[in-house]
């Protein structure tokens, strides 16, 4: 039995993307990770990914999948949908991208509906951010706002908040502040239901910045609260980044978006919202500065275009064709169902065990096991990635012979 | 992740609603009688904008009805025009109060009834001509608006068809913003009422603008005693008409009690004080009370710490707007029309707002912004 250990592994287990990871391996496959995470342990696995490739359910060559998948692609140009996924590198993002520029198709990402409308807060009102080291080395107060991190994002307390900070020169203030069920990592100094947190945010940038005074006896937590926020050096706001229930995400946005800009008047703040990993902000990204939106884009009419009120998956009668680019098993239940019901195309992790029968499918490895390149941070900074096991073929030079299959706009058409 | 939905806003001047929506991540196609720049030009912009001029309900009702629209949220003055607004509503959610709730709650004999029943203080109406020898009386159109059209009662005018004679409580005239779900009423602010003073234009008892009070600075006699007074009232209306969303009661406050004397039943001028102060946009608190839950911000309606307060500056005589960017710029103004626009006399010129620390403070602040700026329309407009 053979083992060694890889240093310096990027996790892309959850948005933090930490890049001290070291990876115990045993003939080929991840035996260990250390230090230990749960998420990250659950991104790893063993490092095993299947390497098949499929045309209509049927093992097939390489060359024999690509010209399926162009021959299925190619008569819905116009009115194609290219899904791009996670677990891709940013590199095998532009390639998808290309494509969907190609064929003059709708995109849609693994943006969830509660990380859609905070980037449409941020569009709307703009937003104090920064990145994930100015809140480690100044940070002196961290709010958890409904943010649980030793769930979602389980080293963020050991690499951010309970390691010495540059510009911290005492104890940091950590404050939680429950919502429904999500507390934080310390005992809460409020507790909110979901439907009081977007009016609880106004009064409490009301308080900071002075135009409510005199609080009622049952608001002397929040005033108390206020009174610390606008006391510190420097706050870094945490919350939830995703989610499901888009109404009351856009309402947290921009609470907590609004209440940020407003710290920023008596004291510096950040609001850092916790991604999810897989390489989304990468996705986002990479839209953003080839097509000029992060998500909801359409080639449809010769030059990209934005509807972020219209998300293909989910208006998936409009498709002829679906391209589903990266790990499929990020598509919710309905949108999988609708998929059976479109002639599809999968490339990426675990292609070959898409449930809704695609025409062709050929199975990659995953960004940061097997492929290396660059993905992003949920604070947007970019990072390196190394392969650490041999897997099946890259999805980004897969995804590239796909556009080379497929041939310039208009080609057989 | 569902398509979000398109709201249709539609009013005299859909700017301030509109924005409230627009703030809250609402796509907005905007129907009104201005199409400011301020509603226009801001980012995020409505997806589309309707202008009907001269601005009528049902005029607006019949070029809305080829808006693609998911829901309709109104302000002013449909609240007198309910069968334009069911026309307009046809095929999409109503975000505020039904036809049928506004027929009842704008009939100042069926508020009456219904406050005197929850044995609340309210002015008598005069069912025939009154004696000009004992008490005062107001003369109102039924559809009033702004205070419009109001007058006191002398023989020599009588009442006409359209008006009825409401007793005239001599006080400060003043309302609360509240938010109903069809049972219960949440106080969101009381306000001042400025009306009719000459210093922004105004004239009579026509509405100019809203200072918000509180109790570090009151801006009534007694007014805590005022405050439970105006939200009993809110309360009993909400309960007896099943009033949704935002939703404001006008009043007569004497000896700190609130003599109501009108309801406004949709998205009010105050409203934005409330915003501007919180930050916040109050459109899905609306939304939410309209589906049956009024929970609101939270703020303590008489908290806040100072005078935030707003007034609409009126044209004495026919203007040009001249100056434009430099309004939408300065923060501490809207409704703002484009360059060259002609406003009659009487019209509104654009709204300004301002905060001091007392409430004489805040309308002097307001009254001299109001004659730096017709100052400086008046000599674009006789260069022009």
């Amino acid at each position: 039995m053979s083992t060694h250990v890889v240093p310096d592994v990027t996790c892309l287990g959850c948005g933090l993307l930490c890049d001290d990871v070291a990876l115990a391996l045993e003939d080929g496959r991840i035996a260990g990770m250390a230090p230990h995470c749960d998420l990250g342990r659950a991104w790893f696995g063993d490092g095993q990914v299947p390497a098949r490739i499929l045309v209509r359910d049927v093992p097939a060559s390489f060359d024999a999948a690509l010209a399926a998948a162009a021959t299925l692609l190619r008569p819905a140009e116009g009115r194609a949908l290219v899904v791009l996924g996670p677990g891709l590198t940013t590199s095998a993002v532009r390639a998808g991208i290309a494509i969907a520029d190609r064929l003059g198709a709708t995109v849609d990402t693994a943006t969830s509906p509660g990380a859609a409308e905070g980037i449409l807060a941020g569009q709307r009102r703009g937003r104090a951010s920064s990145t994930l080291g100015e809140v480690k080395n100044r940070a002196d107060l961290v709010l958890f706002w409904g943010a649980d991190p030793a769930t979602t994002h389980p080293r963020f307390i050991e690499r951010l908040v309970a390691t010495k900070g540059t510009h911290v020169p005492g104890e940091r203030t950590l404050l939680s502040v429950r919502i429904g069920e999500w507390g934080g990592p310390t005992a809460p100094v409020l507790t909110l239901d979901e439907a009081q947190e977007a009016g609880t945010l106004a009064v409490l940038r009301g308080m900071v910045l002075g135009r409510l005074a005199s609080p009622p006896p049952e608001q002397a937590g929040l005033a108390t609260l206020a009174a610390q926020l606008t006391a510190a050096s420097y706050v870094a706001i945490v919350a939830p980044g995703e989610g499901r229930d888009a109404r009351r995400a856009a309402l947290r946005a921009e609470g907590l978006t609004a209440l940020a800009q407003a710290l920023n008047g008596p004291t510096r703040c950040t609001l850092i919202t916790l991604r999810d990993g897989g390489n989304r902000n990468g996705v986002e990204s990479a839209l953003s500065w080839q097509a000029g939106y992060p998500f909801a884009v359409s080639f449809g009419g010769g030059a990209p275009t934005y509807d972020p009120g219209a998300r293909g998956l989910h208006e998936l009668w409009r498709a002829d064709a679906a391209l589903v680019l990266g790990d499929w098993r990020a598509i919710d239940d309905s949108a999988l169902a609708a998929l059976a019901e479109v002639p599809s195309v999968v490339v990426g992790p675990r292609a070959s065990e898409a449930p809704f029968a695609p025409g062709a499918a050929i199975d990659t490895g995953v960004a940061g096991i097997h492929e290396g390149g660059v993905a992003y941070r949920m604070d947007d900074v970019p990072l390196p990635l190394t392969p650490v096991v041999d897997g099946a073929r890259t999805a980004a030079m897969t995804i590239t012979a796909l556009a080379e299959a497929l041939g310039p706009r208009g080609a057989g058409a | 992740m569902t398509r979000r939905p398109t709201v249709l806003v539609a009013g005299f001047s859909a700017r301030a609603l509109a924005r409230s929506a627009l703030s809250a991540g609402f796509d907005v196609v905007a129907l009104d009688g201005f199409g400011d720049r301020d509603l226009l030009e801001r980012a995020p912009r409505p997806v589309a904008h309707v202008l009907v001029q001269p601005f009528h309900p049902q005029a607006a009702a019949r070029l809305g009805t080829s808006i693609t629209a998911d829901s309709l949220a109104y302000t002013s003055n449909f609240e007198n025009h309910p069968a334009a607004l069911g026309a307009l509503q046809r095929g999409r959610t109503l975000w505020g109060n039904t036809p049928a709730v506004l027929r009842a709650v704008r009939s100042p004999e069926r508020v009456a009834g219904a406050l005197r029943a929850a044995g609340l203080p309210v002015p008598r109406l005069c069912p025939d001509e009154p004696d000009s020898s004992r008490d005062a009386w107001m003369v109102k159109p039924r559809r009033s608006g702004g205070g419009r059209g109001i007058r006191i009662w002398t023989a020599d005018e009588p009442a006409r068809r359209h008006e009825y004679l409401q007793e005239r409580i001599e006080g400060v005239p003043g309302s609360l913003v509240f938010l109903g779900d069809g049972r219960t009423a949440l106080p969101l602010a009381l306000t001042r009422q400025v009306v009719g003073d000459p210093r922004f234009g105004g004239w009579g008892y026509c509405y100019v603008g809203s200072l918000l009070a509180s109790r570090r600075h009151p801006l009534f006699e007694v007014q805590e005693s005022l405050f439970a007074s105006a939200v009993a009232v809110a309360e009993a209306l909400t309960a007896g008409f099943g009033l949704v969303g935002l939703n404001t009661v006008d009043f007569m406050a004497r000896d700190g009690v609130a003599w109501p004397v009108e309801v406004n039943p949709r998205h009010s001028a105050s409203v934005e004080l409330i915003e501007r102060e919180l930050g916040t946009s109050l459109f899905p608190s609306h939304v939410e009370g309209v589906h049956g839950t009024a929970t609101g911000p939270g703020h303590d309606a008489l908290g806040w710490a100072a005078v935030p307060g707003k007034a609409i500056l009126y044209a004495r005589r026919r203007l040009t707007m001249t100056g434009s960017d430099a309004l939408l710029v300065s923060g501490d103004a809207a409704d703002v029309s484009a360059d060259g626009t002609a406003i009659p006399a009487g019209a509104p010129v654009c709204t300004l707002f301002a905060r001091a620390d007392s409430g004489e403070a805040c309308i002097a602040a307001l009254a001299a912004r109001s004659s730096a700026l017709l100052a400086e329309l008046g000599r674009g407009s006789a260069a022009a």
